[in-house]
Parts: C-alpha cells; sequence; structure tokens
C-alpha cells in the first residue's frame, strides 16, 4: 500500500512540473538596446511581449518567442520610421522568432525562490529572413505564484543582412542587446 | 540699471544646450552638438533632433542650415555652419522701481570643419554695449583618437555644472561661469555609454587677475533617463584661491516630466578671508505639449555661510517654447526676497527670443 501510495505522489509531481504554457503579448515585452557612435548614444526601445509556447518539463525548457517588430518604439517618431521602414523592413519581415534549444534550468519552477539569474541557453533566432543560431541567458525571478522571466542575448545586425543604421553622423555599433521578458505562473 | 547689467553677466554668451534630453535617453551632448560639453555648433543629428523632439511643428528639411535653402547633404559633407542671435526683454518690479528693455545679447557665426577624427570650430562675432564687434569669442582644435575618448584646447567654457538654460541662474554667476567665461581652456575627455568623465585645465582671460583653474568632472547616465554628477574645481590667482564642490542631475521622470538641480559649495580665501559659500537651483519641467514645457524654478543662494543677510531666494514659474526649428522662446517670472532687501521682494522676468541659423 505504501508503495502505491509512493508511487502516486512521484506521478502527481510528475504532472505538476510538465507544462506548456502559452504566452501573450501583453504579458511581457521586447526591449533592445543598440549603441550610436561616435557620441556612445543609447539608443533603446521596446516593442510588444512574446507569443508563443514554453514547454517545462521539470527543469527542462524548451520553446519558441515569437514577436512582432512593427510594436517597436524607441520614443522618436523619425527614428522609429527608418528603423522599421528602412533597416527591419517590417513590412516583408513582421516578426522575430527565437526557437529555444532544450535546456536545463538549475531548479524546476515549481522551487525557485529568489532570483536565479544566468541560465545559459542556445537557440535559433529567426529575423529579417535568415536564421542564426544565437546563445544568452535566461533571469528568472519568483514573484509571489508568478515567475518572470528575462532572455538575454545579443545579435550582430551585419549576420542578418541588415544594413548598418546610419543617420545624420551618427552610426549604431553592428551589436544589438536584446532583452525578452514575460511572465509565468509558477 | 545695474541689475541689467547683472542680467548681461547672468545670461552670457553662450548659445544653450538642452541637458532635458536625457529624458529622451540622450546621455551625451555629443550627438547633437560638436562640443563634447553641449552647446554652440549643431550636429547634423542636432539638426534633425530640433525638429523631431523639441519643436511643436517643422520639417526635417527646414532645420538645416538657413531653413533648408543651402542642399543639407552637400553642405554637411564638407563644413557644419551655425550662428545665433539672441535678445532678452526684462522686467524688475518692487515698491519702489518698475523697469525694463530690451537688451541684444548675441549675434555670432561659427564655423566646424568636422571629421570622425576631431573638429576645427571657431565662433565669430561679440555684442559689447550692443554694439557688435567681429571678435572670435570663441575656438578650438578637438582630436578623438578614439570614439570614447576626445582631447580640446581652445577658447571655450570650460565644464562644470549643468551646461544649459541655467545661464540665467545664481549658480552661473557663483561659479564665475557668466560673461567672459570661455577661457583659455585644455581638456581631456572620456565618454561611455554610462560614465562621462573630464579633466581640464583653464585660465581666465582679458581680467587683471587672471584665475588658473584645475577642474575635475564625473558624470553617471543610468536608468536610460537620469544623469547625475560631480565637480571639483581648483582655482588660484594672484588675488585669492579656492575649492568649488559642486554636484548636479537632471532627472528625467518620463518623457514629460524632469528636474534639473545644481548645488555647488565655495571656500574661497583671500590674504585676510575664507569665506564658505554656496548655492543651489532647481527647475522642474513639464511637458504640455511637444515644444512647450511649463517651468516651476527656484534658487537658493548664501554669499557667506557665517551671514544670513547673504542668502537670497528666487522662485517663481516659466515656460519653453519651441515652435518651429530655428526659434526658441523663454520666459520666467520670479520672484526674489533676501534680508538685504530688507524683506522687500522684488519681481523679476524675462523673456528671451532666439534665433538660431
Amino acid at each position: 500500500m505504501k508503495r502505491a501510495i509512493f508511487l502516486s505522489v512521484l506521478l502527481v509531481s510528475g504532472i505538476v512540473h510538465a507544462a506548456t504554457i502559452d504566452l501573450r503579448a501583453s504579458s511581457g515585452k521586447m526591449k533592445f538596446l543598440a549603441i550610436g557612435k561616435p557620441a556612445m548614444l543609447r539608443i533603446g526601445g521596446e516593442g510588444s511581449g512574446p507569443e508563443g509556447k514554453i514547454a517545462i518539463d521539470n527543469k527542462k525548457v524548451s520553446g519558441e518567442l515569437k514577436v512582432d517588430l512593427r510594436s517597436l518604439n524607441t520614443g522618436i517618431d523619425l527614428r522609429d520610421e527608418h528603423m522599421k521602414n528602412k533597416y527591419l523592413e517590417v513590412e516583408s519581415y513582421p516578426t522575430a522568432t527565437l526557437t529555444l534549444n532544450s535546456f536545463e534550468l538549475a531548479k524546476a519552477p515549481a522551487e525557485i525562490e529568489g532570483k536565479l539569474d544566468g541560465q545559459k541557453f542556445t537557440g535559433t533566432l529567426a529575423f529579417h529572413g535568415i536564421s542564426k543560431p544565437v546563445e544568452g541567458v535566461f533571469d528568472v525571478e519568483a514573484d509571489g505564484k508568478n515567475l518572470n522571466v528575462k532572455a538575454k542575448y545579443s545579435v550582430k545586425l551585419s549576420e542578418f543582412n541588415i544594413d548598418i543604421p546610419a543617420y545624420a553622423g551618427l552610426k549604431v555599433a553592428d551589436k544589438v542587446d536584446i532583452e525578452t521578458s514575460f511572465t509565468v505562473l509558477k | 540699471m545695474k541689475w541689467i547689467s547683472l542680467l548681461v553677466i547672468l545670461f552670457g554668451t553662450r548659445a544653450w544646450a538642452f541637458p532635458e534630453l536625457t529624458r529622451f535617453q540622450y546621455n551625451n551632448c555629443s550627438a547633437c552638438h560638436v562640443s563634447p560639453s553641449g552647446g554652440g555648433l549643431l550636429t547634423s543629428y542636432g539638426r534633425s533632433l530640433s525638429s523631431e523632439v523639441l519643436s511643436t511643428w517643422g520639417t526635417e528639411k527646414e532645420a538645416g542650415f538657413l531653413h533648408g535653402a543651402v542642399d543639407r547633404e552637400t553642405l554637411e559633407q564638407w563644413i557644419l555652419v551655425g550662428g545665433d542671435i539672441r535678445g532678452v526683454q526684462v522686467h524688475k518690479e518692487n515698491a519702489a522701481v518698475k523697469t525694463g528693455r530690451f537688451i541684444k545679447m548675441q549675434a555670432d557665426m561659427s564655423v566646424g570643419f568636422v571629421r570622425d577624427q576631431g573638429a576645427l570650430v571657431l565662433t565669430l562675432g561679440q555684442l559689447e554695449d550692443e554694439v557688435w564687434y567681429p571678435y572670435g569669442t570663441s575656438y578650438y582644435g578637438m582630436w578623438k583618437p578614439q570614439d570614447e575618448v576626445s582631447l580640446r584646447a581652445g577658447r571655450f567654457v570650460p565644464q562644470f555644472g549643468v551646461y544649459g538654460l541655467e545661464h540665467v541662474a545664481f549658480a552661473r554667476s557663483f561659479t564665475g561661469l557668466g560673461l567672459g567665461a570661455t577661457r583659455n581652456v585644455a581638456e581631456v575627455q572620456w565618454t561611455g555609454e554610462q560614465w562621462t568623465s573630464n579633466v581640464s585645465m583653464a585660465k581666465q582671460v582679458e581680467v587683471d587677475d587672471p584665475e588658473t583653474s584645475y577642474i575635475l568632472q564625473a558624470q553617471y547616465f543610468f536608468a536610460d533617463r537620469y544623469k547625475v554628477a560631480l565637480n571639483y574645481w581648483r582655482g588660484q590667482s594672484d588675488g585669492f584661491d579656492r575649492d568649488l564642490y559642486g554636484t548636479w542631475m537632471i532627472l528625467g521622470f518620463s518623457p514629460r516630466l524632469y528636474w534639473v538641480n545644481e548645488l555647488d559649495w565655495q571656500d574661497k580665501k583671500s590674504s585676510s578671508t575664507t569665506t564658505h559659500s554656496f548655492v543651489t537651483y532647481n527647475k522642474l519641467g513639464y511637458t504640455l505639449f511637444k515644444g512647450f514645457d511649463a517651468l516651476i524654478v527656484g534658487e537658493y543662494q548664501k554669499g557667506d555661510a557665517s551671514d544670513t543677510s547673504t542668502e537670497v531666494n528666487r522662485y517663481g514659474i516659466g515656460f519653453q517654447f519651441y515652435p518651429r526649428p530655428h526659434f526658441e522662446f523663454t520666459g520666467t517670472w520670479t520672484k526674489q526676497n533676501s534680508l538685504a532687501l530688507a524683506g522687500q521682494e522684488a519681481d523679476y522676468a524675462w523673456f528671451i527670443l532666439h534665433y538660431y541659423l
């Protein structure tokens, strides 16, 4: 009898730890930061959060995060127009999709208390019509019943066949830092 | 008329910069100005920003030199050209006196040969007693061995405190960076994404007892909209020496709301006396609509920390209005009181018209 109860607990435990989560754009946001030279100008912007699915099986995580590039906003209309139409060409390539290779968190989501930073991941980014491998880190922070998750990685614009943005003597550095954040139930 | 002369001194002859643009993530002046300390000759990017961010109306083309009459791309491949014309209507009123007049403040022209590796900039034209002279008021050569590093030498305003509309503030005369603020300066600056620091050596010119100064400044930009800075100034002349310690900050709480603060403390020693004094400046701005900011300003100065009769308060309201590129209007109305005025408050108001080429 004891053995059966123990087995049931294990099975239930397994069900709790395995889940597929649908992400909605409203539950997060995507931010980017580029540096404009020679003034070392910080050009930041943000857009709606990712859509897609995250599959969690105990400590294992995989999934797909798709962001709508048309939602990006830097706070300056002309800059947004140049960014979206001249460089990102959002009419032809409206989204960017990060497909995560399966990776392991140091702890299962249900066990995370406080912060769990620097969880390395690899994946493939489909952006501007080109797919390239990327790597980055997940920072996870428990907030009551929620987990706030940030996926941080960098891309080189030139690798995605995007012209290096330049305007009126200011040129953006090739490397752009990206942070995609979302919230899920623990 | 002393107060009018004082205003002339306070306003100085420098073109303005807009440090409040930190609220749009503009962490360094050199995006919009050739000078790393801001003000003066605009870069091509700065001209675009004047229509895109600062002005209520306007087009990208009209922000160019002479309202875009000269083909911008062709011109700016070779040189940058600018110029400033400025005047102020001032008004003072208390129980004993009510007076006002218009003062021509500035009429100059700047030309700059600017490349990635450096720049040569010359500003010509100075108004003295409202008569224009073709003097070189400011000039410098700058070398940029790296994007982050600039070495600059010439005659310009050394960096200390906030460099913006605050030229009208007590802090400008307190630090000695009003009229004649251009000095012979050698400066090294490191400009980073978050940290910017500079070291300068400056010598006053065209005065009987010139001050030689060594100046340090460190600025830190954080959370994409906030900037704080520390300054130190060591000055010596035959008649005095002084240590000036300062902090300033520009807090962009949102793209509409910002606060500018400067606080300076001075220890000044002459042969017989040592005076401790301090000054603070505050400006709270809110953008009601693009190009129009409502302001609340407050200043406090104590010329001698041990003597309450040297206290002066000034507080009031104002506005900044930039209707189109090239046109800038600023107005402030303040009440000023001090023990020296035996409790008599005086109203000071000024309305500045600024046109740049």
